[in-house]
């Protein structure tokens, strides 16, 4: 009984462990590997840098080789599943680092992905009118709104493969409704007239 | 003897005569002189200013209503129109639905909702936009967003924003192809179109009915209670942004954006014409378009053109720009522009790169130092010298 309980337990730590997206990163990097973030390629964490826009640039380019956690510009990285978005627009600044032109452009909204803010408002998002995305903005009131930023560097550029992929089209645009028939239009106008010039008759003769 | 007609006559100019004297006795002189005044063109650009908790607003002087409270009093009516109309259109879900389903309350709350508002245009701000035709994959995203944010009807077909696909060397609007299916392609460029906003715009001229005017800020509006669908704008816009509603409007009480201006997205009348007003009830109050919210690439920017550290001069000034049918004359307001980074397309031979084109792969794993040209260093100096050489 004890011992299988002690297994079950010891299988559910082993799984919560594999599993656990906070894993600690000084885990293995400070007290044993003791990387000094010299390589291109890190199997384990499923990024090459031997490919792609990045190519080049070296793991400690980025992020401190004394702890990987931490990035060169202080912000400790946060795994992207349980990064809200305020802590993606820390990141913002070392992408500008290299990037000072677009940084530039985002800021004034040059970069586009603008999006508005108001006060005590929620934006809340919706597949809608042709299966379209679209952010349904609910204020109680629509005034003293303020135009920022949308959505953090890292939420479209993944910063170890920074391309952004075209995403998917939408459907085609809707033709207008036809127009009705050529014939339909004159068998009416022709019956049309013919009421009108009765009905005249019938007022002639009434008279 | 004096004759009839003599005597009738002369009361006649009696009576003038009475008149401009007591005119001249009532009336102030400065009056006078300021009614007698011609109209100059700078006037009629300026507009009347109206001056709203320090904030100066700007009415355009083509408008039809020349005071915040005629505005204000068309709000309201517009404002009862479209509950009255989105009321009915609750009813009918409720009927079909039953009075207890979630769809019915939703609408009901939806209805209740909505505000028309009728803010000004402010002075010094002149709206404008930019596109980077390199980032745009022609996706048509912006064209259906529009579609929600503006409360078209979504039986008539009408889209405000068209994506003409053209071909990239030819650039020519002639050989558009609306109807693809399959996109970004590398010899393509895809041209998103609705209202330029012109700074001249001819669909204005040809109104009847002064029904279309030119704000202050620079957005062409349509009042559908004025509009008289003779669709002569339509036939006068070069770029073919107008749009005529054929029948009734249909207001969907679910999925209607109770966010409305006056002269913008409020429900229109049957057999009124309507076209993009640059998401007025959005920037008018500090927002931003809804087409530049949900572009997934960025290729959209909007501003204040005036503004010299916005978006769109800093545009204009890095990138440059152009705009579509420049000999119409019309000086629009949104700007196209090739920029610096290009969407990689579908058939790009390296799309994982910075610089996609006929790009050699990479150096493999395992090379040594930082990466290497393409073209290796020997070459790229050997091209050096022959260009002195010459």
């Amino acid at each position: 009984m004890m011992k299988s309980v002690l297994l079950a337990t010891l299988i559910l730590a082993t799984i919560a462990l594999a599993y656990t997206p906070a894993y600690p990163c000084t885990y293995c990097h400070t007290p044993f590997l003791k990387l000094n973030g010299n390589v291109r390629k890190a199997p384990i964490h499923k990024i090459d840098l031997t490919v792609g826009a990045h190519a080049g640039l070296y793991c400690s380019n980025c992020h401190d080789p004394k702890n990987p956690m931490k990035l060169i510009t202080g912000d400790i990285v946060i795994p992207p599943n349980l990064a809200s978005e305020k802590d993606l627009m820390k990141y913002n600044k070392l992408c500008a680092k290299c990037h000072p032109e677009v940084y530039a452009d985002y800021l004034v909204g040059a970069h586009g992905n603008s999006t508005y803010v108001c006060n005590g408002g929620t934006a809340y998002f919706v597949i809608g009118y042709k299966h379209s995305p679209w952010w349904y903005h609910v204020c109680p009131e629509y005034k003293n709104m303020h135009t920022v930023p949308g959505k953090p560097c890292v939420f479209c550029h993944n910063p170890h493969d920074p391309i952004k992929p075209p995403a998917s089209i939408m459907p085609l645009p809707s033709d207008r409704p036809a127009p009705p028939k050529q014939s339909a239009i004159e068998y009416t106008t022709t019956f049309l007239l013919i009421l009108a010039a009765a009905l005249s008759i019938f007022a002639y003769v009434k008279k | 003897m004096v004759e009839k007609g003599g005597k009738i006559r002369r009361n006649l100019l009696k009576g003038i005569a009475v008149t401009g004297i007591a005119g001249m006795m009532v009336l102030d002189r400065n009056k006078v002189k300021d009614m007698l005044k011609p109209i100059t063109k700078e006037d009629l650009e300026d507009g009347y200013i109206y001056t709203i908790n320090g904030v100066e607003y700007v009415i355009s002087a083509e408008s039809p209503y020349k005071t915040p409270e005629e505005l204000q009093r068309l709000a309201k009516e517009k404002e009862a129109d479209a509950k009255r109309r989105c009321m009915e259109s609750a009813k009918e879900i409720c009927k079909r639905l039953g009075e207890n389903s979630p769809e019915c309350k939703l609408a009901k709350k939806h209805c209740q909702e909505i505000k028309v508002k009728w803010t000004l245009a402010r002075k010094g701000v002149r709206w404008a936009m930019a596109l980077d035709l390199n980032r745009c994959i022609g996706c048509r995203r912006c064209a259906y967003a529009c579609v929600q944010e503006n409360n078209i009807d979504r039986t008539q077909g009408i889209e405000w924003i068209k994506v003409l696909n053209i071909s990239r060397e030819e650039l020519e609007l002639i050989a558009t192809d609306l109807k693809y299916t399959d996109a970004p392609y590398k010899e393509r460029v895809y041209i998103p179109l609705a209202c330029n906003q012109c700074e001249y715009p001819p669909c204005t001229m040809v109104c009847p009915v002064r029904a279309t005017w030119k704000e202050a800020d620079g957005i062409i509006v349509i009042d559908s209670y004025r509009c008289i669908g003779c669709r002569y704008c339509i036939t006068a816009c070069p770029y073919g942004a107008r749009h005529l509603n054929w029948k009734p409007v249909i207001v969907d009480a679910l999925t209607l954006n109770p966010n409305m201006h006056v002269l913008g997205n409020v429900p229109r009348e049957v057999h009124t014409v309507e076209k993009c007003i640059f998401c007025i009830q959005r920037t008018r109050d500090g927002g931003t378009t809804a087409c530049v919210e949900i572009c997934p690439v960025g290729a959209r920017a909007f501003g204040n053109l005036h503004d010299p550290e916005g978006p769109i001069m800093r545009i204009i000034e890095e990138y440059g720009a152009f705009v579509l049918k420049p000999n119409a004359g019309t000086k629009p307001r949104f700007f196209y522009y090739f920029g610096p980074a290009r969407t990689p397309p579908k058939d790009a031979v390296n799309p994982k790169s910075s610089n996609w084109i006929g790009n050699p792969p990479r150096p493999e794993e395992g090379a040594p130092g930082p990466n290497v040209l393409p073209g290796g260093e020997e070459s790229f100096n050997e091209e050096k010298k022959s260009d002195k050489g010459m």
